[in-house]
C-alpha cells in the first residue's frame, strides 16, 4: 500500500475518532489538493439537526470556503482533489462527489448499510452523465481500524476506558 | 371543489361536471401516479413442474396426504395443491414436483411407486406450466391461476395505489396546492435552473421549509431538496447553511413554527412530506432517507432521476428507511418549468 495513502488516512483517523467522541458515528474525511491538505470533515448530523452532515459534505463546503478565500475556481480545485475518507462513501455522497467532479476516492471500510460505491448502489461507476463524470474508488485502505471505530460507536463503548477493561466483541 | 379548476389544468380527465346527489358539481381529478416496488408491475413467470392425474377419486385424501408426506414442497408454495382439470371438470390433478432433478421420473418416482401401493391409483407424471411467483395484485393473480390455481392475499392499500384511488378529494386539493407552492417557489429562483421544494408537515397542513434550486450559484450541492432538509434543520435549531441568496431571502419568514405541545419535538423530516417539481437526484433521494421523509410526491421525471426512472431509491432492499413516492402531480406546469429554460 502506498506509504502516503497510509499518512493521509491516519490524519483522517483523528477526524473519525473526534466525531466519536462527540457522540457522531464515527467518520472523517480529508481533501489532499496539491499535496496539502485544504479541508477536513467529519459527521456532525446530531449536531445541526441535519442528517445530510456527513464528512464528505462537511469537507466539500470548506474546499468552496477555501478556494474563495484563496480565489482560486473551485471547479478546478476539486478537479484536482483526492478525498481520503474512513468509511465507503454513502450513496447521496456518491453523488455529491460526482457532482463537484473529485477524480479519486480513497476509503477505509465498506459500508453495508448506504455504500453508495458499490456496497448497496454503484453510484460511482453508474451511467449518469448529467450527475458528472464517474468516481474512482481505491478501497480497503486501513479497514479495520474504521471497522473497529464504527462497533464502537454502534455498542456504545466508551473510547475513554482503559484497553483492558473494553468489550471487545467479534463478529 | 371550484377552486381546484384553477390549478388542474390537463390533469383534469374532464372538467365537465356530472351531478351527484347533492346536486354540487364533481371534478374528476387525476391522482399522483404511485411509484411502487417493480414486483408489483412483473409480467407473469412461468416455470415447468411434474403433475399427475388422480385416476380413483375415492383415493383423493389417501393420495394427497401420501403425495405430500413423500414429495413435500419447499418451494411454490402459492400454488394450491390439487385442482380439477380445466377441461374435464371433474379430473382432479396433482402436483407432484419442481422440475429440478434431471432422474425424477426414473428414480424418485418409480421407487415411490414400487413402495406404496396407492402410487398406482395416479397417471404418470406429466409437465405442466405454472406462475413461478406468489401474485402480488389482481392483475398478477387473475394471469396466474390462467395456469394453476393459487392464493393470494390482496393488499388492498397496493390495489388503492395501483388503481390510483388512494386519495380523496381534500387530499388532492392539499396535494395541489402544495405542488403550486413549489411551482411558484420555482419560478422565483434568480437562475436558469427552475426547480422548486417545499417540506410540508401534513398533520397540520403547514409549510416547514421551501426553497428554490442554488445550485447554479456558489455551491453544487444545493439543489432545491437539499436545501430545504437543511431549512428543516435550521427551525429544529440546527441547519448549517446560511443563505444569503436572493434566491432564498423571503424563506426564513415561512419556516414556520414548530408544534407546541410536542415533548420529545420533531426528529428530521420524520413525518413530512416533500413536494418537488422535478424528480430528485440520487443525491437528494438518498438525502431523503438520512432524514426520514414520509412521502414526496414530484412533477416531472428525469432521465437520472432516483425515484422512479433510473433507480427506485425508495424501495432499494438493504436500505433501512423506505418512503411512499408520487409522481406526475401537475406534471404538465412542473415540465414546463424545465422547458423554459432557454
Amino acid at each position: 500500500m502506498d506509504n502516503e495513502h497510509i499518512t493521509w488516512m491516519e490524519r483522517t483517523f483523528d477526524l473519525a475518532e473526534e466525531a466519536l467522541k462527540s457522540g457522531e458515528v464515527p467518520v472523517g474525511c480529508l481533501l489532499v489538493y496539491d499535496g496539502k491538505e485544504i479541508a477536513v470533515g467529519r459527521n456532525e448530523v446530531n449536531e445541526t439537526k441535519n442528517a445530510t452532515r456527513h464528512a464528505e459534505i462537511v469537507a466539500i463546503d470548506k474546499v468552496l470556503k477555501f478556494s474563495e478565500e484563496n480565489k482560486l475556481d473551485s471547479k478546478a480545485v476539486f478537479r484536482q482533489c483526492v478525498l481520503y475518507v474512513t468509511v465507503e462513501p454513502c450513496i447521496m455522497c456518491a453523488g455529491a462527489l460526482r457532482q463537484v467532479e473529485i477524480p479519486l476516492v480513497i476509503y477505509g471500510c465498506a459500508n453495508d448499510r448506504f455504500g453508495g460505491c458499490g456496497s448497496i448502489l454503484p453510484v460511482h461507476s453508474a451511467e449518469l452523465p448529467s450527475l458528472g463524470p464517474s468516481l474512482q474508488c481505491i478501497s480497503n485502505v486501513m479497514a479495520e481500524r474504521a471497522i473497529q471505530l464504527l462497533k464502537d460507536f454502534y455498542k456504545g463503548e466508551n473510547l475513554n476506558a482503559p484497553e483492558n477493561k473494553r468489550k471487545v466483541k467479534n463478529t | 371543489m371550484e377552486d381546484v379548476s384553477n390549478c388542474c389544468g390537463n390533469d383534469l380527465t374532464s372538467s365537465c361536471s356530472k351531478k351527484q346527489f347533492t346536486g354540487e358539481p364533481t371534478l374528476i381529478i387525476k391522482q399522483p401516479e404511485a411509484v411502487l416496488d417493480e414486483v408489483y408491475y412483473c409480467s407473469l413467470e412461468l416455470v415447468d413442474i411434474f403433475v399427475c392425474t388422480i385416476k380413483d377419486k375415492k383415493k383423493t385424501s389417501e393420495i394427497v396426504k401420501n403425495i405430500c408426506k413423500h414429495l413435500p414442497l419447499d418451494k411454490l408454495t402459492h400454488l394450491k395443491r390439487v385442482r380439477s382439470n380445466t377441461n374435464q371438470a371433474d379430473e382432479l390433478q396433482i402436483i407432484v414436483a419442481m422440475n429440478y432433478e434431471e432422474d425424477f421420473l426414473t428414480k424418485t418416482w418409480s421407487d415411490l411407486c414400487e413402495k406404496n401401493p396407492v402410487y398406482c391409483h395416479v397417471s404418470k407424471p406429466f409437465m405442466v406450466k405454472v406462475s413461478k411467483l406468489p401474485p402480488l395484485t389482481r392483475q398478477q393473480y387473475n394471469n396466474a391461476v390462467q395456469y394453476w390455481p393459487c392464493s393470494f392475499h390482496e393488499d388492498k392499500r397496493i390495489t388503492r395505489l395501483l388503481n390510483r384511488s388512494f386519495f380523496n378529494a381534500e387530499e388532492m386539493k392539499c396535494i395541489h396546492k402544495n405542488m403550486e407552492e413549489a411551482i411558484s417557489v420555482a419560478k422565483s429562483s434568480v437562475y436558469k435552473l427552475h426547480i422548486g421544494a417545499v417540506i410540508v408537515d401534513p398533520k397540520s397542513d403547514t409549510i416547514i421549509a421551501k426553497s428554490c434550486d442554488l445550485r447554479q450559484g456558489k455551491h453544487p450541492l444545493q439543489h432545491a431538496v437539499m436545501v430545504a432538509i437543511d431549512q428543516v434543520a435550521t427551525v429544529q435549531g440546527g441547519g448549517m447553511w446560511q443563505l444569503s441568496d436572493k434566491s432564498s431571502n423571503n424563506l426564513q419568514k415561512h419556516s414556520c413554527r414548530i408544534e407546541k405541545g410536542d415533548k420529545t419535538g420533531p426528529y428530521l423530516c420524520t413525518g413530512y412530506d416533500l413536494y418537488v417539481t422535478a424528480e430528485p437526484c440520487i443525491m437528494c433521494a438518498m438525502a431523503l432517507v438520512h432524514s426520514r421523509i414520509s412521502r414526496v410526491f414530484y412533477g416531472s421525471p428525469h432521465p437520472e432521476g432516483a425515484l422512479g426512472s433510473k433507480y427506485k431509491l425508495h424501495v432499494q432492499p438493504g436500505i433501512n428507511h423506505h418512503y411512499d413516492v408520487f409522481c406526475g402531480v401537475l406534471q404538465d406546469h412542473c415540465h414546463k418549468l424545465m422547458s423554459d429554460i432557454t
